[in-house]
């Protein structure tokens, strides 16, 4: 039988990063240990693998970064850079055994569900397989989002996007044009901006920048966090309880940020003293609305006299002229793209095919929907971890991408007690009820009503990425599967009754 | 200590049996078995819940028994049929026991409606694998019950984490504690438990006279078969029309327990949700559970059609010829 050929395993986890990886340590917590983790790339990490620009730290301090059930009394700075997070990440990967089910260079290109099978057919780079469940984990911050400029490929000098850096290219003494002022360009220009000649940042919409409290962690901290393990889960307890207070500024009562820029205009100030570029920095929408950035060199390395802030998007290229959306020109030798990622329509949504043989990506093209941020109806047995409006403004993703495990593990328990061959799909009710419950809080949440259009809205406006409550909320409503919001899948008559007969006789 | 007896009078009175009989279980537990109607008309045996006994079934058959067979049996510990050693309590002893019942009580080849309440009902899902049951169930009936997750789901004690309601209902299922006499406390608290704002005096009567009669020692036996309860696997496999039945005001197996079966369950012939109902359905409206086993009877059990009745025959059949 064809099925004989291709390699079965209970469930197929797409993605290396911490969602990736806390799957596959929650599933042999679970006692599953049929299951493979595919990554198209040659080693774990993810996100914290991709992106290695110079500069590149995390702005959730690491304590509260990181997996509450692999902590770190070792962290060696407040806001670790991506070499520690992606050494950690490693050691995860060590410490839990997960390395037997790594398959690196696995792209997934396709997934496909059998409605007379009910399994996963997935197409990889190194070969088929079959997968009862599939755990999306490909994450919001994957896949490079670089804007379709006109004339780019004249452009006789290098390109290149931020989570695709090229180490090998020298960029001292030259021309750099940055574009995008987002969390990873505010990152890299002050890292790089001491070596080029000259750095030219486009800027489309300033952001809101915050003095950044990092600081070493100190050896006799270290110490004492590796001696007495509850002085480390107290200090992660107080970065979630502070970040859990500061939440319902953002979702309920935005007015409250105005107090927030009041410390962002004082950072600037302190920083940019030339008026004119104070105007250009200065942000025009309430504070929260788009990704709240943190730095204390971000505005230093701006004031600097070979820097240029250009306030307008890049708008042609001709040669090595940059002509901007405001007709200036601009001469570069090269081109960093800090313009994000795909995260409103999550790219391998095209690559997945469900039970109605129509692909994710074609189910969302209003906007992503799926239940408690994890199954989308007519996707049976598919979750994604991070999935639709589960981001947070504040605090750790980490907290988010537990919460979605838990669902997964009580999921792949649900699915056991069944017993059998059974699938189970979101219902279409189910999911327009949460999602009209989530819309409803969304409307007067800073990311909707803060005047800013930001990456947490998609294309028609409708904030699908972020989640409107704490993570604690967020916790207690993924904490179990409830049957009643989905249907339960069975085989086809013809396939189900041979097993059913078996059973007779036993 | 001697308990308080059922009603004497009225339709919560119960009505005489036809016929009793013991029926040995499979680990040779001795269920005390009733058979009302005429032995020809169409079969329904009656799966008590938790703390009750045969006697609360007294409405429904009452109704039924003029033109159908009612079977009923107490659990084990509850009615007149002896508790057993700490052992003999398990979701799979629900099983054996109604596997046994309707193995002693049918004719050969009878086929028969089961209805079960509250653990009367997690009776049927334990059954659900039983080849017995397969072949003599022609449909179900699943009032006031749930299939797993009883402790958290429950609102008697109504606090709000489910990690809390879990404890508190734990210390409920599993106490020991003597109910002592019939009084106004025990009818109050009886009633905020199991019953609807609309009970008549009469029905909270006798259903405090039918608790009350539950020995504590069995009531706490059976209370944690129900707290670690996990039935969905049986709900699933349940391959025969089932309808559920269910009051909206269900403070012990509330209203989630039954969406959550009607997506489980193979074949659900809908989900009746009765408005301002507590748990204590067959007692609060007789009418509609004899009702809804009225129409299972008609449409599945005398209606036997040869589309209808296969299942198992057929299955069976397979089997044979697989041999």
């Amino acid at each position: 039988m064809a099925e004989r050929e291709r390699e079965h395993v209970r469930v197929a986890v797409i993605g290396s990063g911490f969602g990736g990886l806390g799957a596959a340590v929650r599933l042999r917590r679970q006692g599953i240990t049929d299951f493979v983790v595919l990554e198209r790339a040659g080693s774990v990490g993810g996100t914290w693998r991709d992106n290695s620009y110079p500069g590149c730290a995390c702005d959730v301090p690491s304590h509260l970064y990181s997996f509450s059930f692999a902590p770190n009394p070792r962290w060696p700075r407040n806001f670790s850079g991506q070499p520690h997070i992606r050494a950690y990440l490693e050691h995860v990967t060590d410490t839990f055994g997960l390395r037997p089910h790594l398959r690196f260079h696995s792209e997934v290109q396709s997934l496909r569900w059998s409605n007379e099978d009910l399994w996963w057919e997935i197409g990889t780079a190194s070969g088929p397989l079959v997968a009862d469940v599939v755990v999306s984990a490909t994450g919001p911050l994957s896949d490079p989002k670089i804007p379709d400029i006109p004339g780019i490929d004249t452009f006789p000098g290098k390109v290149f996007h931020s989570a695709r850096w090229d180490h090998d290219h020298d960029l001292r003494g030259k021309r750099v044009a940055m574009i995008g002022t987002g969390a990873s360009a505010i990152q890299i220009v002050p890292a790089i901006q001491p070596d080029v000649g000259r750095l030219s940042l486009f800027q489309r919409t300033p952001a809101w920048v915050l003095p950044r409290a990092d600081r070493k962690i100190t050896a006799a901290e270290q110490w004492l966090h590796t001696r007495i393990p509850a002085t480390r889960a107290a200090r992660r307890g107080l970065l979630w309880g502070i970040r859990e207070l500061q939440v319902s500024a953002f979702t309920k009562r935005p007015d409250e940020l105005g107090l927030i820029e009041v410390l962002g205009r004082a950072h600037m100030k302190k920083a940019v003293k030339d008026p004119e570029l104070r105007a250009k920095l200065s942000p025009d929408y309430r504070i929260g609305c788009k990704r709240i950035l943190l730095s204390n060199t971000y505005y230093p390395a701006l004031a600097q006299p070979n820097v240029d802030v250009i306030a307008a998007g890049l708008k042609e290229v001709r040669g090595n002229t940059l002509i901007g959306s405001d007709g200036s020109r601009t001469e570069a030798d090269a081109i960093i793209f800090g313009t994000g990622f795909h995260v409103t329509d999550m790219p391998i949504g095209h690559r997945v095919t469900g039970a109605r043989g129509t692909t994710l990506a074609e189910e969302w093209k209003d906007g992503m929907e799926a239940l408690r941020g994890a199954s989308a109806a007519g996707f049976p047995n598919f979750l994604t971890i991070i999935g639709p409006n589960t981001g947070l403004g504040n605090s750790s993703m980490i907290l988010m991408i537990e919460a979605q495990l838990t669902y997964m593990a009580d999921y792949l328990r649900q699915l056991d007690v069944l017993g059998g061959r059974i699938a189970l799909d979101a219902r279409p009710e189910a999911v327009a009820d949460w999602t009209r419950r989530i819309q409803k809080r969304m409307e007067r949440t800073v990311w909707n009503t803060g005047g800013c259009d930001s990456w947490y809205l998609d294309a028609n406006g409708r904030n699908t990425t972020a989640w409107p409550g704490t993570t604690a909320e967020f916790k207690k409503v993924t904490r179990q599967v409830d049957l009643a919001e989905y249907e339960l899948l069975r085989p086809p008559a013809g396939r189900r009754t041979p097993a059913t007969t078996e059973e007779v006789a036993a | 200590m001697s308990r308080p007896g059922h009603a004497t009078g009225g339709p919560y009175a119960p009505p005489a049996p036809r016929r009793t009989l013991t029926v040995p279980s499979s680990d040779g537990a001795r269920l005390h078995t009733e058979i009302h109607g005429p032995d020809d008309a169409p079969a329904v045996v009656l799966v008590h819940g938790w703390t009750c006994s045969t006697a609360f079934w007294a409405p429904v058959v009452r109704d039924l028994a003029d033109d159908h067979k009612v079977i009923l049996y107490d659990l084990r510990g509850h009615g007149r049929t002896p508790a057993v050693g700490p052992g003999g309590y398990g979701t799979r002893a629900l099983a054996d026991d109604l596997a046994a019942v309707l193995d002693a009580t049918l004719e050969p080849g009878e086929r028969a409606v089961v209805g079960g309440h509250s653990m009367g009902g997690m009776t049927i899902m334990a059954a659900a694998d039983r080849s017995v049951f397969r072949e003599r169930a022609a449909a179900a009936l699943l009032c006031s019950t749930g299939s797993a997750d009883l402790p958290a789901e429950s609102r008697v004690i109504p606090l709000r984490t489910p990690a809390g309601r879990r404890r508190a209902h734990k210390l409920m299922l599993a106490s020991r504690a003597p109910l002592g006499p019939v009084s106004a406390l025990t009818r109050r608290t009886l009633r905020y438990a199991t019953m609807g704002a609309g009970a008549s005096a009469e029905q909270i009567e006798a259903c405090a006279r039918i608790v009350h009669a539950c020995p504590p020692a069995v009531r706490s036996r059976w209370g944690r078969v129900l707290y670690g309860l996990e039935l969905t696997g049986g709900a699933a496999r349940l391959e025969l029309p089932t309808a559920v039945v269910i009051g909206t005001a269900d403070r012990l197996t509330p209203l989630v327990h039954a969406r959550r079966l009607a997506s489980v369950l193979p074949d659900c012939r809908g989900v009746t949700e009765l408005p301002g109902l507590g748990h204590m359905v067959p007692l609060e409206d007789a009418g509609a559970v004899s009702g809804r086993l009225r129409e299972l009877v008609a449409g599945h059990l005398t209606a036997q059609s040869a589309a209808d009745r296969p299942p198992s025959q057929q299955k069976r059949q397979k089997k044979e010829k697989a041999a």
